[in-house]
């Protein structure tokens, strides 16, 4: 400033005081809001300019500024939730670090955690409520946003419901959204069985084995796979996923010299790391097992101590398995007799032995047979003592926390229609888990049966994730009334009558226990990082907003997540204060680890006999059963899906950092495949399935069966509201098959599998 | 003296007038337009005025801010006669979520024009809050919008504008008060020439790229058609110190 | 003691931690990665392995980069940590030069500066601040690790051992002798893009021609490097020049 007098270069004070008003009585044109400048309430510290002295000649560049503030937060990226520090620099964001006490993070976190900030930035984000003006809906339409204020949102959305109820009673809403406390209170007083998770597309299959065979009513996702000695994966390929605990423990057990074996159709981070990589032919990782455990037992190879303390129903399963041949799965796996031969030795004999598994391994709901395969694995880590042991499968150390009914008892009520939109209460092992069928909600909602959905409440879901996701697309334009709560102008956002902007997990507060990694209980505290950028409310509130403007209130009075808080930690003996002023952000019960001695089961040991399945009308053993679609003249290669270690699933993408490390997905074909095809190496190409076609790049690789097609997950956006995501590359959804309720019935899989890749394609050049 | 004199005059003139025009430029960018304050703004006796003081400016500069104003003030009270106020209402409300709440529109923040692609709050977002704070101001808490918003940066013109131009009651001592009138009007300077400048003239020219309706067309025309004359002005104002 | 860093490439998942982190901290310009891991798929159908290699300036004891620079803008961190090899940003003037000459080239043109860019080792934290690198600090199951050079090259070794142990023959620590970056890589240097070991001969060529005279360099590089260079310099002398006369 050139001037500098008695004021030192600021204006004074009280000029700015008054600044605001005097503008309204100034401006002779009217009564103009004028964007707020007010004095600072402490005297800011003068800043004088830099001074510009040139810098002396080859000086060290130094980058790290002064940290003004550090926050502890949570990642909300994926479900391993690390506890994160921000390093905030004046207000802003610097860098973001693993907790090095949180025993998930320790001391670090994944690319997509790392670059989370950069999504807090990003101009894109949703900033207001708003609501559609524009009566017409689906991909590409324009949907006339018009920004609203919170009250009018809550009541469009409130009147919709409530008039869906009046109408066509209270199971014509649904809420896609997953478990949360606050949604689940208001959709059980509004009265609808309906709430939409996409778990069926993701591991029900595992849910269903492992209530099956250990009673347990969800599959944990922690695993003691530093210390196993030797690892079986049956596509399990968390290291291409960098999952920041699972990736760091794969490499310990490398580095400690342990054997890996990785048998996948493609050549993944994880088999390209293990000491083999045994390309095995699509679905039939069940009969690769089933003439594993044939071995196992027949040669008495397990551990025998453990099988007799901890199973029940070894002899039923000796005899299911007895035609299971090395030769017969050779023939089904393509697999030679004596690798499979070798790998179950070897498997049995070196302990800590462990099949690792996660979700969209070969167990996912990939398959028709893939609730098999998940129930293999299980009698496989039981045969090798793995289940709740050092180096293998472990049930999470989770604090036991109230539930928000016992913190906030619930008002009665109103029944409930027993049958749901999806048909989900139709598959008897997992019906009570409300976990919603993304496969079967579109032909319900298309058709109208079993009856009419009217409304719906949609939390951070896209429309990519579902089956046959343009038919999904259709299905949604003909519900009368859509609210979409969200941070990002998704697919689904566009398809939306109002839209309800959520914070970034960034400026939002709480806690969460540790769970993907617990060996002791331990909570981790989330503090925002900073003030809301624009006018974001979490679900819990606008949940709370919606009920009040329906007339039902009273189910969330008193109701707040401080007070949820507060209660669960008075509980576990500590107190919101006390964690707030933990120097390390975490509470933390350091307790030994001692392996489980009985399970959930009726037999109250892992049951290789499942009594459960048997009750529930299944069969109780694993028996072969092929997967459901092969390769023919039109349709000649698998399909397989993947996912780069930067994204996870639709939510990532619209980040500059991580698209400049990968930015499109490609169709992977193996290069002699590719040849045949006329195909060279970033060709487009177009993959069509009997449903859907997309068109990508070609990516040739050897590592890929020449039978097979990868497609990464994660991309083809289409909202043109996702400015950097948007049109780079494709959809993989768009070519899985959608099924009705009849056709989802008639697979017989108790874990209502999705069958997300059991079916088979056609590449061409674009 | 007699310069020094008019100097006054035509500080407290202009600062006047420009307050006025950057609070309707800021409003503009704030929020959705309300139709009453637009109607005042384009009242006969006002556009007068302004008129007033685009003849002060060099005819090739002054001719279009007139032509612009005339212009936009005209389709105003067409449309509102054709569509009716409440339709035409609805149609700013569209337009203003259209341009500046989705990307389909415009990012109205120096950081994203001057900084790394697409980013809120980068570099441009520091300069911006540093010269705040050297003025002794910071964004109050109700706004949300962040410092370097097209709407925060404007309003800043317009608060100094009026504060140089005696509109706003400054200091008790003259001495200081007629300092202060000075170091607004250097403020205004240099924030037109490091800040508004920079990016606002590129802002403008998106948004008559995107607008679909002639209102923000011609209030962004308007608005760096003013942006460029007032360097002029502010440096008549100037040099003559 | 002489800090180095040991990057474990049989450890790497490839996923880009470090890649971004890097670029996050020094605000590299779009597209430009100091550090980046380059993806190899070696042997065909089924023997097939993803190979890795952290794709950075290796810090050469004997700089190739540092002797052709025509206005040695290339330059050492002062004291026991020599290795580290620096730009001076105000000197270089983007002619590229380096990029011909890096047996590995690393160097990048910043395409908005027109300066080089390139790993730095972060000297700052590491010869000033006695920090790690942020690469190291970002690795999330531990490839990269930062310290002092003999302790890295001992665990670089024994981690070797390890691997031949298990019968991957052809595993070996790379850097040794010649570079400030060690690398335990699975397979021919050659797989990984890397020259041979002791390729320094190669670079102390280059400044025996770089003693009689930059124009020899510049000749060596060839047709269009050789004019690009020197309308570089010639602009650059120009502009020099031209302020001094101002």
């Amino acid at each position: 400033m050139a001037i500098k007098g008695k004021n030192k270069g600021k204006l004074s004070r009280r000029a700015f005081l008054l600044a605001s008003g005097a503008v309204v009585a100034a401006g002779a044109a009217g009564n103009f809001l004028l964007s707020g400048c007010q004095p600072k309430e402490a005297e800011a510290p003068v800043e004088t300019a830099p001074v510009e002295t040139p810098a002396p000649a080859r000086k060290l560049v130094s980058v790290d500024p002064e940290v003004t503030a550090t926050k502890f937060n949570v990642c909300g990226v994926c479900g391993a939730a690390c506890a994160m520090i921000a390093d905030i620099v004046d207000g802003r964001v610097w860098r973001l670090r693993g907790n090095p006490d949180d025993q998930v993070a320790l001391g670090h976190l994944c690319v997509k955690g790392y670059t989370a900030h950069k999504d807090l930035y990003c101009p894109d984000r949703l900033k207001y409520p708003m609501k559609r003006t524009n009566p017409q809906k689906g991909p590409g339409v324009d949907p006339g946003w018009v920004k609203i204020d919170w009250d009018e949102a809550f009541k469009l959305t409130a009147d919709a419901f409530n008039k869906a109820i009046a109408e066509n009673g209270p199971q014509s809403i649904a809420f896609f959204s997953r478990n949360h406390d606050w949604m689940d209170r208001l959709r059980q007083a509004i009265g609808t069985p309906n709430q939409i998770i996409h778990d069926s597309t993701c591991f029900t299959t595992y849910t269903a084995a492992w209530r099956g065979a250990l009673g347990l009513g969800m599959r944990s996702y922690m695993m003691d796979i530093q210390n196993a000695k030797y690892i079986l994966s049956f596509g399990w390929d968390i290291p291409s996923k960098a999952k920041n605990n699972q990736a760091r423990d794969y490499i310990k057990a490398i580095s400690n010299g342990a054997k890996c074996v990785c048998l996948d159709p493609k050549l993944t981070i994880t088999g390209s790391l293990a000491d083999e990589w045994i390309p095995i032919k699509p679905g039939t990782d069940l009969a690769f097992m089933l003439a594993m455990i044939r071995i196992i037992i027949n040669e008495e190879l397990y551990d025998k101590d453990y099988v007799e303390k901890y199973t029940f129903g070894l002899e039923e399963l000796k005899a299911a398995v007895q035609g299971y041949t090395p030769q017969w799965a050779e023939e089904i796996t393509e697999v030679p007799a004596a690798t499979i031969e070798r790998i179950a030795r070897e498997f049995a004999t070196t302990r800590p032995a462990f099949v690792p598994t996660h979700k969209r391994d070969a167990g996912g709901p990939n398959y028709l047979n893939s609730w098999r395969t998940a129930f293999c694995t299980i009698i496989l880590n039981a045969l090798v003592g793995a289940w709740d042991r050092e180096g293998g499968q472990i049930i999470p150390r989770r604090p036991s926390m109230l539930s928000f009914n016992e913190v906030f008892p619930p008002p009665e009520f109103p029944p409930m229609p027993k049958e749901r939109i999806d048909g989900f209460e139709k598959h008897p092992v997992i019906a009570d888990m409300r976990g919603g069928d993304f496969s079967t909600i579109t032909e319900a909602i298309l058709s109208g049966k079993p009856y009419s959905l009217k409304a719906a409440l949609i939390n951070k879901y896209n429309i990519l994730s579902f089956p046959n996701a343009p038919r999904f697309a259709e299905a949604l334009a003909k519900l009368d009334f859509v609210a979409v709560v969200e941070y990002w102008p998704s697919e689904m956002a566009q398809m939306a009558d109002v839209v309800f902007p959520e914070p970034h997990f960034l400026e939002a507060g709480g806690m969460t226990p540790r769970d993907f990694t617990a060996y002791y209980p331990q909570i981790a505290l989330r503090e925002p990082v900073h003030d809301p950028l624009y006018d974001a409310k979490g679900f819990g509130a606008i949940i709370t907003g919606i009920a009040k403007a329906m007339g039902l209130g009273n189910y969330f009075e008193g109701v707040s997540s401080g007070e949820l808080n507060k209660a669960r930690l008075e509980k576990l003996g500590t107190s919101w204060d006390e964690l707030k002023a933990s120097p390390n952000g975490l509470w933390t019960e350091e307790k030994p680890f001692k392996g489980r001695e009985e399970w959930n089961t009726p037999s109250k040991k892992i049951e290789l006999y499942s009594t459960l399945l048997k009750e529930k009308g299944f069969d109780p053993l694993p028996y072969w059963q092929p997967k459901k679609e092969l390769p023919s003249a039109d349709y000649p290669f698998y399909m397989l899906i993947n996912r780069p270690p930067m994204h996870k699933m639709t939510a990532t993408q619209n980040n500059e950092l991580r698209m400049q490390l990968y930015s499109e997905n490609s169709a992977i074909i193996h290069s002699k495949t590719a040849q045949k095809l006329g195909i060279k190496d970033g060709d487009e190409v177009i993959v069509e399935s009997r449903v859907g076609k997309i068109k990508l790049k070609a990516q040739l690789r050897e590592g890929i069966r020449p039978d097979c097609v990868c497609i990464e997950h994660g991309f083809g956006h289409w909202s043109k509201e996702l400015t950097i995501a948007y049109s780079q590359g494709a959809n993989d959804g768009d070519l899985i098959p959608n099924y009705s309720i009849e056709e989802s019935l008639a697979f017989k899989c108790p874990g209502a599998s999705v069958l997300m890749t059991d079916f088979c394609i056609k590449v061409s050049k674009a | 003296m007699v310069v020094e004199a008019r100097l006054k005059e035509n500080r407290w003139l202009q600062g006047r007038s420009r307050g006025v025009l950057y609070s309707f430029f800021s409003a503009v960018f704030n929020d959705e337009v309300k139709m009453e304050n637009v109607e005042e703004f384009i009242k006969e006796e006002n556009i007068n005025h302004l008129k007033g003081i685009f003849s002060l400016l060099p005819p090739e500069k002054g001719e279009p801010l007139r032509e612009c104003l005339e212009t936009m003030a005209a389709d105003w009270q067409k449309r509102c006669k054709e569509y009716g106020l409440e339709e035409e209402s609805l149609e700013l409300r569209r337009e203003f979520a259209y341009l500046f709440l989705t990307p389909k529109g415009v990012y109205p923040f120096e950081s994203v024009y001057r900084g790394q692609k697409n980013l809120l709050m980068d570099k441009p977002w520091e300069e911006v809050r540093a010269f705040y704070r050297r003025l002794g101001l910071e964004k109050e808490k109700k706004q949300l919008h962040p410092e370097d918003h097209a709407a925060v940066e404007l309003g800043l013109m317009a608060v100094l504008a009026f504060l140089s131009g005696g509109e706003l009651p400054g200091p008790e001592e003259e001495e200081m008060a007629e300092e202060e009138g000075y170091l607004a009007l250097q403020a205004q300077q240099d924030f037109l020439q490091e800040h508004l400048l920079a990016w606002l003239p590129q802002l403008c020219a998106d948004i008559v790229g995107k607008t679909r309706h002639p209102f923000y067309r011609a209030a962004a025309s308007l608005t760096a058609l003013f942006l460029e004359a007032d360097r002029q002005m502010l440096q008549n104002l100037t040099s003559s110190n | 003691m002489k800090k180095a860093m040991l990057v474990d490439q049989t450890k790497c998942i490839g996923c880009g931690a470090c890649s971004v982190e890097c670029k996050d901290r020094y605000a590299s310009a779009y597209g430009i990665f100091r550090t980046k891991m380059i993806r190899y798929e070696t042997g065909s159908y089924p023997h097939v392995k993803l190979r890795f290699r952290k794709n950075a300036c290796m810090h050469c004891k004997v700089a190739a980069c540092e002797a052709i620079c025509p206005v040695k803008a290339i330059f050492r961190v002062p004291g026991e940590n020599g290795d580290m090899v620096e730009v001076d940003k105000d000197t270089c003037i983007g002619c590229g030069a380096c990029i011909t000459a890096c047996p590995f080239t690393i160097p990048q043109l910043d395409p908005e500066s027109k300066k080089m860019e390139k790993c730095s080792f972060c000297a700052q934290r590491v010869a000033e601040d006695g920090k790690s690198t942020f690469c190291a600090e970002a690795c999330p199951v531990g490839a990269i690790s930062f310290g002092d050079r003999e302790t890295l090259i001992a665990q670089g070794e024994a981690r070797v051992n390890a691997l031949k142990g298990k019968g991957r023959a052809k595993a070996a620590l790379y850097g040794k002798e010649d570079t400030g970056i060690l690398l335990v890589i699975d397979d021919d240097p050659a797989v990984y893009d890397l020259v041979p070991e002791g390729f320094t001969l190669s670079a102390t060529g280059w400044r025996a021609v770089n003693e009689y005279g930059g124009l020899a360099v510049l000749a060596a590089l060839g047709g269009l490097g050789y004019s690009f260079v020197r309308s570089r310099l010639a602009e650059a002398k120009q502009s020099e020049e031209g302020e001094q006369s101002s």
